[in-house]
């Protein structure tokens, strides 16, 4: 291989594997997509469901009605109460679109915790939309316990 | 040149087996699975995140092998690319190719790259780094032998 082209190759490698990374490390916010636990104490058994209700504004007199987006939920579940390792998760989604109102809920299925640290990671994304000038959002929220409601409030003007 | 092929091959396998990783158990908010379910539609990526699932797999397999294969596989290319040599000339781009490896972790402890700082992640991509580097020196040390 020509010497003068190595430099050149290199630099495109370089570049090409930097855009990879990026485009999870950037894009994807793709680190520790499961939450680890630091305590896990154990608790009473308790069972109940979490909603989720979700609210987009875009600003104080126009709401998100009709924008879709999309709740990942995952539900971690405490196997080891000495090292705190959880289940292998059960993860699933949610598409949905914001009523009139701009909200959207959405209500688990029966869940059984008896520790401190088993919890639901919730995260929304709703993605942009150049031709009706939104931002989207991405947010992340966990729930754990005994926690019956999460709420997740975005307003695209952070002056409101 | 067909030493080359060998590596490219090598490479793609380790970039697979990374992506691989992603899609069984990285979550769905992932842009790739996302892709992925775009792609294959929902049956494939069902598939993927029930392969494993009652199997449970090390966080570090998770989340910092990931890292390591990224890392392996970028050295790689650019010591093929060096003729697997190690001189003035190509030390500069294998340690350009370790210090963004380890600028993306380092970056995420400043807050300047999104993601969480993990001193496992940086193990792994030291290790990712060093394995091609650690064989090339090895194999360098043959050749004198002879």
């Amino acid at each position: 291989m020509q010497i003068k082209i190595k430099p050149l190759l290199s630099a495109i490698t370089l570049g090409v594997f930097i855009s990879f990374g990026l485009s999870s490390k950037l894009l994807d916010e793709s680190t520790n997509t499961e939450i680890t636990a630091e305590s896990c104490q154990h608790q009473p058994d308790v069972s109940g469901t979490l909603t989720i209700n979700v609210e987009y504004l875009f600003d104080e007199n126009q709401t998100a009605a009709g924008v879709k987006g999309t709740i990942f939920i995952t539900h971690q579940i405490i196997m080891d109460t000495v090292e705190c390792l959880y289940d292998p998760p059960f993860k699933y989604s949610v598409p949905f679109t914001f009523d009139s109102n701009g909200k959207f809920s959405y209500t688990t299925p029966t869940y059984l915790h008896d520790n401190l640290a088993d919890l639901f990671r919730v995260e929304v994304n709703v993605p942009a939309d150049d031709d009706r000038d939104f931002d989207g959002f991405r947010a992340v929220r966990a729930a754990t316990y005994n926690q019956a409601v999460l709420n997740i409030k975005h307003v695209e003007l952070e002056s409101l | 040149m067909k030493g080359n092929t060998k590596v490219l091959l090598l490479v793609f396998s380790v970039l697979c087996f990374g992506l691989l990783i992603y899609a069984t158990t990285r979550t769905e908010s992932l842009y790739l699975n996302q892709w992925l379910g775009h792609v294959g539609g929902n049956s494939l990526k069902d598939f993927l995140q029930n392969l494993f699932s009652l199997i449970s797999i090390p966080s570090w397999m998770i989340y910092s092998l990931p890292d390591a294969l990224w890392m392996l596989a970028l050295i790689l290319v650019v010591m093929m690319i060096w003729d697997f040599k190690l001189n003035r000339r190509s030390i500069p781009w294998i340690a350009g190719a370790f210090c963004a490896g380890i600028l993306f972790e380092v970056g995420q402890s400043f807050h300047l790259i999104r993601g969480t700082f993990d001193f496992i992640d940086l193990i792994s991509i030291s290790i990712g780094a060093l394995i091609p580097v650690f064989f090339t020196l090895l194999n360098m040390r043959l050749c004198k032998l002879k």
